[in-house]
């Protein structure tokens, strides 16, 4: 008899034996039935919790920042492309908090294993997302002028200041795409992405490797 | 359906597979306390999900779903994020002691544990009896894809195992 053959016997008799033999204790089965049906996800619920509150707040007030600027085409843009940036944060943290909160353990292990490993690798996205606002940081110099100052720094500045900023915009353009790719759980083996992954935190780095790992298995 | 009608479905369904529910915890923990807890957080996830069970389902497929993401995702946790849930001090599954803790069964025991957790999960089913169609479906992977990992894992355990003849 090969092995695998007394393995598959040795596990048909005990399932037999099991069978048999387990007792179902119905009072610590009542005590779980009256458990309320939370979904608990701890620090990721609370971290897309507030994403969502700070991304709608940041959107709202930048989109009334626009409304009250709208003759400014400087403001306008300006604003637009933080209000941009905001509503990518605020629709992640909206899809990771759908995904979390409608996670469905009766579907099939792969697909249920994938999205709790994008859950876990929320925080990579929001890094992701966040390196997209390095060539506006100029906006953000625009309207904290115009918030603060009440002064229009486009109008005010002068045009090599002006002339530099563009250039540094698009280095920080150059330097954001490198990162943005870099980022990404398929290159966790790269020594760059190992660093950056790592600075997320380690759950962010394990959930890569889980992803890879998933992906690898189901090929 | 009332609430209590739920209960006592949801008691009959556990009394039905407790065997699934014992097999998968006992071969995802590490511990006689950890593989408590598995087993309970696999129950209260039965619980949670019991209610959308769509009947299209074959039962056994929809608890060695729920089952085996519990236990996946209870050994993806690390040591510390562990929950130790304390949802009752009584134990939902008793078994007397070393009814089935042969030699052969715990050599079997730690021949799993040697496996990645999707494998494992695969060949439990496989050693449940499950077809590759079924393994298939719960897994979410072609059967063609199952029937090659089987023989891959076959072949690994073939060479792992170290039981005598006695044990049999």
């Amino acid at each position: 008899m090969d092995n695998i053959e007394k393995m598959t016997q040795a596990w048909a008799q005990q399932n037999e034996k099991l069978d048999q033999s387990i007792t179902v204790s119905s009072e610590a089965l009542k005590q779980v039935a009256l458990l309320k049906a939370e979904k608990t996800m701890g620090n990721f619920l609370m971290v897309n919790t507030f994403t969502v509150v700070v991304g709608i707040l940041m959107s709202s007030f930048m989109l009334h920042f626009i409304v009250t600027n709208m003759s400014n085409v400087n403001m306008l843009l300006a604003g637009a492309a933080i209000l941009s940036w905001s509503g990518l944060i605020t629709l992640g943290g909206i899809r990771h908090l759908y995904m979390q909160l409608t996670l469905d353990y009766s579907k099939p292990v792969i697909e249920v294993q994938r999205d709790l490993t994008k859950i876990g690798l929320s925080v990579l996205y929001y890094l992701r997302v966040s390196l997209m606002i390095l060539p506006f940081y100029f906006a953000y110099i625009v309207v904290g002028f115009e918030l603060f100052f009440g002064i229009d720094i486009v109008q005010h500045g002068d045009t090599y200041w002006l002339m530099s900023q563009a250039v540094c915009s698009v280095l920080f353009a150059a330097l954001a795409i490198y990162l943005f790719k870099q980022l990404s759980p398929n290159n966790i083996d790269k020594p760059v992405t190992k660093v950056l992954l790592r600075g997320c935190g380690n759950q962010a780095w394990r959930a890569a490797q889980e992803l890879n790992e998933l992906q690898r298995y189901a090929l | 359906m009332t609430s209590h009608n739920q209960s006592l479905s949801f008691e009959a369904m556990i009394a039905t597979h407790k065997g699934i529910l014992y097999k998968i915890a006992r071969s995802y923990s590490y511990c006689d306390e950890e593989r408590r807890d598995l087993i309970q957080e696999i129950t209260l996830q039965l619980w949670r999900s019991f209610t959308q069970y769509d009947p299209k389902f074959k039962l056994s497929t929809w608890v060695y779903r729920v089952a085996l993401n519990t236990a996946i995702s209870f050994l993806r946790r690390d040591t510390l994020r562990k929950a130790h849930i304390e949802l009752t001090d009584m134990s939902l599954l008793t078994e007397p002691v070393d009814s089935t803790n042969t030699e052969l069964m715990l050599e079997i025991q730690r021949l799993l544990k040697l496996l990645d957790k999707y494998d494992r999960a695969l060949f439990i089913m496989h050693l449940d009896g499950l077809d590759y169609a079924q393994i298939a479906d719960v897994l979410d992977i072609s059967a063609s894809n199952v029937s090659t990992k089987i023989s891959r894992i076959k072949q690994r355990l073939n060479t792992l195992f170290i039981g005598d003849d006695n044990n049999g």
